[in-house]
């Protein structure tokens, strides 16, 4: 069962973020991407744009981007999940967060999709080509 | 909702063939692998290529050599670490193996889970072992083995609005200087390797590299509303000769090299 937090916004890039700025990848990436292998964040003081690169997630023999879900400065990675990067496969919304932004525009918090919203697109499209 | 999903859905139903790289032949390791770097980051069409590497050993973008590669023994043999662009463990090219690729806009990613687009897009090597009547498992990441000897493997990168999809066919390759260049004890898995040429009397790598240009040109995307499947013309890829083929198919016996 796929769980998606009411109290977070999500960007259709699957990603989660919370008002403090922390984010991660959601319950159903995780689950889409199977168990991860690896994972690369741009360093602290990077400057990230909203649906740009924040970094790297590596599951099965895949690559493939992890997109920022707000604009601003890291000013945060999760050192521990850089380690042991399963911890996202089991916490997602938890212990498994990727980074904590420093929103240079908090509005754009609004222009993101709720919960239900998230969840809805999630199911109509299904994985194919969602990725 | 984006406007990119939007107006996906309402593609109506398409065709999208795998055009060829029009690009000039060259067997240079680092420049081979600067195209793959290249193609995968600006390619917008479906399109192929196949293309072979002097001695070389490419790693998965995320690998530590150290961990992976001999490197005071490729230092020594002057045979260049390169890494991809993709994910996955480290490889070892020479001229007896053939590598494909396969760049894909997003939208043209063919329907399913990981594991169905490594399947989808395996089809240049299974189609060739089909072709040669060699029987084959394929693993959910793309290893093929042949009685659990792997002959091939693949590996997938995406970014932004492009995909590759990319792998490897051992048909001669120097398998004594593969097993000395790898070190198993990284990502890389510990597992036997075999050449085609183990399998088919007399094979030649330009003869297998025209079989699995044919099995490009005979398979297409089809695409309808969201739905994306890749489609092989079997009937293409029949060989007048099949008989005469499998005749040259050595049995499978045991053998074939361990890496570890």
């Amino acid at each position: 069962m796929l769980t998606f937090p009411q109290n977070l916004k999500y960007h259709e890039k699957h990603m989660w973020v919370r008002e403090d700025g922390t984010t991660g990848v959601t319950d159903f990436a995780q689950k889409f991407l199977g168990e991860i292998l690896e994972v690369r964040v741009k360093p602290v003081g990077t400057t990230v744009i909203r649906g740009n690169p924040i970094g790297e997630i590596e599951s099965f023999k895949l690559i493939s981007d992890l997109i920022s879900p707000v604009s601003g400065a890291i000013i945060k990675v999760n050192e521990e999940a850089l380690r042991k990067p399963t911890i996202i496969n089991e916490e997602p919304y938890g212990k498994g967060w990727i980074a904590v932004i420093e929103m240079s525009n908090p509005k754009e918090l609004d222009e993101l999709l709720t919960s239900s919203q998230y969840e809805k697109l999630t199911q109509e499209y299904s994985s194919p080509n969602l990725w | 909702m984006s406007e990119r999903i939007v107006n996906h859905l309402k593609t109506p139903e398409k065709i999208f063939p795998l055009n060829r790289i029009n690009e000039s032949q060259t067997f240079n390791p680092e420049l081979n692998i600067e195209r793959e770097k290249y193609y995968f980051s600006s390619v917008e069409t479906p399109s192929f290529r196949i293309w072979r590497s002097y001695d070389s050993v490419i790693i998965g973008k995320f690998l530590d050599p150290e961990k992976e590669v001999n490197l005071s023994l490729a230092k020594r043999l002057s045979i260049p670490v390169l890494a991809r662009p993709s994910g996955g463990g480290a490889v070892f090219h020479d001229l007896g193996n053939i590598n494909y690729s396969i760049y894909l806009p997003e939208n043209i990613l063919p329907a399913g889970r990981i594991e169905d687009w490594f399947q989808a897009l395996s089809f240049p090597v299974l189609e060739t072992l089909k072709y040669f009547g060699i029987p084959f498992t394929l693993e959910i990441t793309g290893s093929i083995l042949i009685n659990g000897f792997k002959i091939s493997g693949s590996a997938q990168a995406k970014s932004g609005e492009h995909f590759i999809h990319h792998g490897t066919l051992l048909v001669n390759t120097d398998l004594q200087r593969l097993e000395l260049l790898l070190k198993r004890g990284g990502r890389s898995k510990c597992v036997p390797v075999i050449n085609l040429s183990d399998l088919i009397n007399d094979i030649k790598v330009e003869e297998v590299i025209e079989i699995m240009e044919r099995t490009f040109q005979n398979s297409f995307f089809y695409c309808k509303g969201k739905s994306i499947t890749s489609v092989i013309m079997e009937n293409g890829l029949r060989n007048s000769h099949a008989e005469e083929e499998s005749k040259r198919t050595a049995s499978l016996l045991s053998g074939g090299n361990r890496k570890c």
